[in-house]
């Protein structure tokens, strides 16, 4: 069987799929290849537990870029987006913290550990968001090669250093601060009170493999204050009925404009004939011919795995390999028969429908850090819980709930092996569980179902390299113009029609779908089919 | 303006200035705190009759090409080759780092590996090195400067540009494990990345100041840090500066329109000064010594904002006998910390305000090449021990102290057997001690820490990166600006040429 | 969720529009009946009473506490005489100003300072080297304003302070029916008025003193609609509405000087330096580059406006606060930030920041008003602030 396609997109994950909606979007044949069952990838909704929805990986709408929602029209497609406005953080002694959608209620809550602090706060909002105007406009360019004396790649970085000469003293500072931190650092510029840095440094080490004391985790704040400036409101939140609805609706939108979707088609190999990839062949020897061949994996599986040794050359080969990308977290899902009771909080209410830190000091976290620098998951880990079955009671039957629990840190390389993580995983589990019942004490009891994803895990089952969630850890020397591999952070690779669309290429992981959309919008631009 | 001038400050970088600005004919006058001058590069007895060349103890990153108008072979000084740095392993005789060369039972193809990093390093030194000898490019400022840099930085090529590029955010750890296969290697090298830094080996951001490091890394100074300031003061002297000891600085007097009108020294006698230059940390200059009155707002913050956790604590031994490696050479650098998590460990302690159980030593023994140091028969083991946190939990006192002392004896015992019965004295420096011996907000050695936000045009703060600061009149010279901490002249001779362009 | 207030319990139970506001975390009543007539006609007639704990108090103590808030502020407040309030505003570095606000002077060390935003962190921030101490207590403080040509008549049965020795903008420590408190002849309604502090836990009891010994002097509760009418008529600015303070704003050109908001009077330049005082002399100079001026929009030409479509003009009894273009000569020069139809003068009125050059009392601009969906223009003339300017206030 042999069938011809203008474009094979390698991974039905969401930047796969966003990357096959927009080239048939402007006319092209293109065929996805899913490996699993299921669509999504890492955004993937599964019913493991009757009746109950888990979003096994991904599990909040972060950064979705505005501008795919309208362009493919996902809304029409199934995508909601639900509210994740509270942030929670409770303490084992004393009342946490929890950070309202009324600001003056935050402030009250602030004001508690200190008034500097609560009065700050919002100053805090708006130095970061003006960073975040600066930043926005780069997650959403093709990043330009200082190498290179192409007249668009020039221009690029012109008004790059133009933007930088145009920002006052004051913005650069924090701009040069923001980007080369540490978030506890970052973060003790302005306040004082552990209680709320904790909480609020852990969105600069999700997925990283780095403690909130190492440098570069500052930027990672941002992110939360990009989604103000964004055009969307609600850029946080919830994907109704789990974050594979994310993808469900993605691959709606590319099937309504004509993509073919495979699921269970695992690629063994890209065809290649002197350095030209051609197509791909299944694992069941079925071949598809293309103009082009788009991989969403990531980097390592592609080249190292997908292409192969072979048609690389081995300087390329040695910087694909050390690109660095090990998994640092895991995940726990669990079906509840109740919701339990935070002691510090006890009862339903908006603290427990939003995101839930396990963070209660800094030192804490660093302390769970130190513990994966040598090999070993932290015994006491930063948690980061979402119950979704409180604002979207259709992932969970009435009255129960699903709770999602993030981990950090699980490192993928345990000091005697990644895979002694098998033994280890049900151990990890009780570890997480038993974390968090320290908070929360009914929570053992009214555990129905759990599902444990160690790095191992997401690896052997999602297929990413190491575990690492993002396809590559997020340091300034992993992106931009330096991701993947220098010289080829423009979705092109060395062999030529091959392309890449996934969280590897610039900007990076998350639920953004950006770099499947710059992907697509390079290959129309450069007439790549 | 030709006014007078006053320097506070008779350490490197003060006396540096004193001599670029006296040669230029203006009147300067520099006032030392302590007895001695120096600071950190000052000559001190520890014990009876044995004498340390200053706390800091290397002067491999004198920048030796902007200090040449000094002429300071007329004054005394005279260079030599850094000596060679011995790694000790537990298990067999370790590395020996001899410049270019190493030596050593290294991993398979590390030389090889090595001889290519030696190479890199030299490569990329022409586009490092001529940043530590101008003013920072600010991104906002002159545009030819930035051009220069810019200029300088293709000159490497693209693959070499686009490498610097992607190690400066890169941890050490990272970028040790892409070149190197042995561990002790990696250990060794990375050592001097996280001196006078809040960081590990582990910490993104640490490959750069190892780069920088390696770059900057020329010849030291006969005789070490107190010839050179021998010589500086000398050439301070001669050019007719005048130079007082015995005189600390108690505030830098401000005038109603927000310009210096000079300093007052404890016991209130007053220097009048139309420019006043400051080679003491910017905390003290803005914090204690000028009246908050005149303190912008946003400076205040920004001032207090710098981060100077000092993690270094200095150990000075007087033996009996020499040190030697395993193979009976005697030994001058000793760097210990055999694995990167070796490093990592150290730097542990100090983010829980401890001190590391097995701290990195950065070890000399100056008496080898000046014997004068210490009587016949013996030596000066000079260490700069690494981590032990300044904030330390539950405070410093004598009994910290001596875990401290314990701790860092213990370690170098490793590797030199016998030590401890042969130690006639010692001397042992926290970094409370540093702190109030010298005077150094924080007690960090290097004026502020090395970071990528301290650097370059954000040392020490935005407004105050070229030396100039938003008090007319007054102008920073120490540490504390670029190119930074160590003993390198860089600051002072940078200031002074600020000052004279003007 | 806002909070009640102490004086909740009574504000509630009066408060039959259900017509609240949030106010700096607080419910705070915007009108008791739903035609506001009657409580501007207690305020300027009679006398009206408000809760205004919702304010952001702080209590500067301490040895420094003179030459610290001198500091702070652009007015200099050691100046203050012990027993007297200053209005006045802070700036930051750059001279912009942060908020507006009052500093009662209680004692030689002891100073009481109100602020429409947050301002703890600023105070405390500036405070490191002086020997002083800052407390919040916006919550433990209850404020009540007393305002209206018979407040006076009503506090002499209340308290036992010689009201005729508490200037205009003086201060007296005293007892209100038994209750110990701060009394300060200032307000925002440009009227003759009182302010009352006491500790929240006697707030109640104040005010139901008040109200009973007020019945016989028409005294009403009043609710924040009628506050704005009021500050405009006094051509008081207000934080967040005509200005945004330096800490609120996202960009330079929203931030102002003193001097763009005709607070140039509070600024005390000829002393040693405080947060500003450079920038404030530069721009003293050369220059400012806006004016915050009043503006009486013509009423005839509104009239006549409205007549084109039909219409007799239709003006809301309440004030409003969204920005107009202001233009001269088809060019636009500024922004009307807040205004309303007074019912005393029978005007209809503005604030407005206009270029420098265009602020000349007398000098006559086109504001833009939108009638039947379509935007026009009818001229407004620079006038003097306040509006209206009652003797009483001062006597």
């Amino acid at each position: 069987m042999m069938k011809s396609y203008d474009a094979i997109v390698i991974g039905g994950g969401h930047n796969g799929l966003v990357c096959a909606a927009y080239l048939a979007k402007a006319g092209r044949r293109v065929l996805v290849l899913e490996r699993r069952y299921v669509l999504g990838g890492a955004a993937v909704t599964e019913e493991l537990y009757p009746g109950f929805k888990y979003s096994v990986c991904s599990y909040v709408v972060s950064l979705l870029r505005p501008h795919i929602i309208r362009d493919l029209e996902l809304a029409r497609h199934g995508l909601e987006i639900l509210p994740l406005e509270c942030s929670f953080s409770p303490h084992i002694d004393g009342p946490g913290l929890v950070r309202w959608p009324d600001p003056e209620q935050t402030r009250r809550e602030i004001a508690a550990y200190s008034q500097r602090d609560a009065d700050i706060y919002p100053l805090f909002g708006r130095a970061m968001m003006q960073i975040a105007r600066w930043v926005k406009p780069i997650i959403d360019m093709v990043p330009p090669d200082p190498t290179s004396f192409r007249l668009g790649q020039v221009r690029d970085l012109f008004h790059l250093g133009r933007r930088i000469r145009d920002l006052d003293d004051q913005t650069l500072a924090r701009l040069v601060k923001m980007m080369t931190m540490s978030a506890a650092d970052f973060l003790d510029e302005w306040f004082e009170s552990d209680a709320l840095k904790a909480p609020m440094s852990v969105s600069g080490i999700i997925g990283t493999y780095l403690g909130v004391r190492s440098p570069g985790t500052a930027y990672v704040l941002l992110h939360h204050y990009m989604g103000e400036i964004d055009g969307a409101f609600r850029a946080w939140g919830l994907s109704r009925g789990g974050t594979g609805q994310i993808s469900l609706a993605i691959a709606s939108a590319a099937r309504s404009l004509g993509v073919e979707i495979r699921t269970e088609a695992p690629v063994a190999k890209i065809l290649i004939d002197d350095k030209t990839a051609s197509g791909v062949v299944l694992e069941d020897g079925t071949e598809y011919r293309a103009k082009a061949v788009v991989s969403a994996v990531d980097p390592h599986r592609t080249f190292l795995g997908l292409v192969g040794f072979e048609h690389l050359d081995d300087d390329f080969v040695a910087q694909v390999r050390r690109f660095r990308m090990r998994g640092s977290s895991g995940k726990v899902n669990l079906a509840l028969d109740r919701l339990p009771d935070f002691t510090c909080r006890p009862g339903d209410g908006l603290h427990v429908r939003g995101d839930i830190a396990v963070a209660p000091s800094m030192e804490y976290l660093e302390r769970a850090y130190d513990e994966a620098k040598y090999g070993m998951y932290s015994r006491r880990p930063y948690l980061n819980v979402v119950i979704p079955s409180l604002t979207d009671p259709s992932v969970a039957p009435p009255g129960k709930h699903v709770m999602s629990i993030f981990v950090q840190y699980a490192p993928y390389h345990l000091a005697d092996g990644a895979e002694m993580w098998t033994d280890k995983r049900e151990q990890f589990g009780d570890t997480v569980v038993e974390t968090l019942a320290e908070y929360c004490p009914g929570l053992k009891e009214a555990i129905l179902h759990r599902q444990v994803l160690t790095p191992w895990d997401l690896e052997q089952e999602m297929g990413l390299t190491e575990g690492n969630i993002f396809h590559g850890e997020l340091g300034l020397e992993q992106l931009f113009f330096l991701r993947p591999v220098p010289g080829w952070a423009r979705y092109r690779t060395p062999i030529r029609r091959l392309w890449m669309c996934g969280s590897g290429t610039h900007p990076g992981g998350g639920v953004m779908g950006a770099p499947g959309a710059l992907a697509a919008q390079t290959l129309l631009e450069e007439r790549a089919l | 303006m030709s006014g007078r001038i006053a320097v506070i400050g008779g350490g490197h970088n003060g006396l540096t200035a004193a001599a670029f600005l006296a040669r230029a004919g203006r009147d300067v006058v520099v006032v030392e705190a302590r007895p001695v001058l120096g600071g950190l590069a000052a000559r001190e007895n520890f014990h009876g009759e044995f004498f340390v060349p200053g706390l800091l103890h290397h002067t491999s990153g004198v920048r030796r090409r902007l200090i040449e108008e000094l002429d300071l072979g007329r004054f005394g000084l005279t260079w030599c080759d850094p000596p060679d740095v011995w790694a000790p392993a537990k298990g067999g005789s370790g590395l020996w780092l001899r410049g270019d060369c190493i030596e050593g039972s290294l991993a398979y193809r590390d030389d090889e590996r090595f001889a290519a990093y030696r190479a890199f390093i030299d490569r990329v030194r022409r586009a490092v090195d001529p940043v530590m000898d101008a003013p920072p490019a600010d991104p906002k400022g002159r545009l030819w400067p930035l051009f220069t840099l810019g200029l300088n930085l293709r000159r490497l090529g693209a693959k070499d540009m686009v490498e610097l590029l992607r190690i400066g955010p890169m941890s050490t750890f990272d970028w040790m494990h892409e070149l190197f296969q042995g561990e002790r290697l990696r250990a060794a090298l990375a050592a001097s990345a996280i001196e006078g830094t809040f960081a590990g080996p582990r910490s993104p951001g640490s490959a750069a100041n190892l780069l920088i490091r390696e770059c900057t890394a020329g010849a030291e100074v006969q005789g070490g840090p107190a010839s050179l300031i021998s010589a500086v003061a000398g050439a301070a002297r001669s050019h007719g500066a005048e130079i007082r000891t015995h005189a600390r600085v108690s505030r830098i007097t401000v005038g109603s329109d927000s310009a210096v009108t000079g300093i007052e020294i404890d016991g209130g006698e007053v220097i009048r000064a139309d420019i006043v230059v400051a080679s003491c940390d910017p905390k003290t200059v803005f914090l204690d010594l000028i009246g908050s009155e005149y303190l912008p707002a946003r400076l205040a913050t920004d001032i207090g904002r710098i981060r100077t956790r000092g993690t270094t604590a200095k150990v000075h031994l007087a033996i009996s006998g020499s040190i030697e490696s395993k193979d009976g050479e005697p030994v001058e650098a000793l760097r210990t910390g055999e694995s990167l998590d070796d490093l990592e460990r150290a730097f542990d302690a100090a983010k829980y305000g401890e001190i590391s159980s097995r701290p990195v030593l950065d070890v000399r023994v100056p008496s080898l090449s000046d014997p004068d140091l210490c009587p016949e028969g013996h030596h000066v083991v000079s260490i700069l021990a690494h981590f032990a946190a300044r904030d330390l939990r539950g405070s410093w006192n004598d009994i910290q102290r001596e875990t401290l002392g314990r701790v860092v004896i213990e370690t170098l015992a490793e590797h030199v057997p016998g030590l401890s019965e042969r130690i006639v004295a010692r001397e042992i420096l926290s970094p409370i001690d540093i702190e109030s011996h010298y005077g150094v907000s924080g007690g960090h050695i290097y004026h502020g820490e090395h970071a990528p936000d301290q650097l370059l045009f954000m040392r020490p703060t935005i407004q105050c990166a070229k030396y100039a600061t938003p008090i007319r009149g007054l102008f920073l010279c120490g540490s504390g600006s670029h190119p930074g901490g160590g003993i390198t002249c860089g600051p002072g001779a940078l200031a002074a040429k600020t000052i004279l362009g003007q | 969720m806002p909070l009640p207030t102490p004086l909740h319990p009574r504000t509630s139970a009066l408060c039959v529009t259900y017509l609240w506001k949030e106010w700096a975390g607080y419910h705070a009543v915007r009108a008791y009946s739903t035609s506001p007539e009657r409580e501007y006609n207690a305020v300027r007639q009679g006398a009206g009473l408000i809760d205004v704990t919702p304010l952001y108090k702080y209590d500067v103590t301490g040895e420094d506490a003179a030459a610290f808030l001198s500091r702070v502020m652009v007015r200099d407040v050691a100046e203050l005489k012990i027993g007297r309030v200053a209005y006045l505003c802070w700036c930051d570095d750059d001279g912009k100003v942060i908020d507006d606000g009052t500093c009662a002077r209680l004692a030689p060390n002891h100073y009481r300072v109100t602020a429409a935003a947050p301002a703890y962190h600023w105070l405390s921030h500036n405070a490191a080297r002086f020997r002083v101490t800052i407390e919040d207590t916006s919550a433990k403080l209850a404020a009540l304003a007393l305002q209206g040509p018979m407040s006076r008549h009503i506090l002499r049965h209340v308290c036992d302070a010689d009201l005729d020795a508490v200037k205009f903008f003086g201060l007296v420590e005293t007892r209100f029916d038994g209750v110990h408190g701060v009394l300060t002849r200032t307000g925002y309604t440009g009227d003759l008025g009182y302010e009352l502090w006491v500790q929240s836990e006697q707030a109640l009891a104040l005010w139901d003193s008040l109200m009973m010994h007020g019945r016989d002097y028409g005294l009403e509760p009043f609710g924040l609609d009628t506050l704005d009418i009021c500050r405009i008529e006094a051509g008081f600015i207000l934080h967040g509405v005509d200005y945004h303070g330096a800490h609120q704003a996202l960009t330079e050109a929203q931030k102002s000087t003193p001097l763009e908001l005709g607070l140039g009077w509070t600024v005390t330049l000829e002393r040693g330096p405080f947060i500003g005082s450079r920038a404030l002399a530069a721009e003293r100079e050369r220059g400012q580059k806006w004016d915050l001026v009043g503006l009486d929009i013509d009423w005839q030409a509104t009239e006549e406006l409205y007549d084109q479509y039909g219409l007799p003009p239709a003006l809301s009894m309440a004030a409003w606060r969204t920005p107009i273009p202001v233009y001269r000569k088809g060019r636009q020069v500024g922004r009307a930030s807040s205004g309303t139809w007074s019912p005393l003068l029978k005007k209809n009125l503005a604030l407005a920041t206009v270029q420098a050059d265009c602020s000349a009392v007398g000098t006559v601009l086109d504001i833009e008003m939108t009638v039947e969906w379509e935007r026009r223009t009818v001229p407004a003339t620079v006038v003097k602030t306040p509006f209206f300017d009652p003797a009483r206030k001062k006597s």
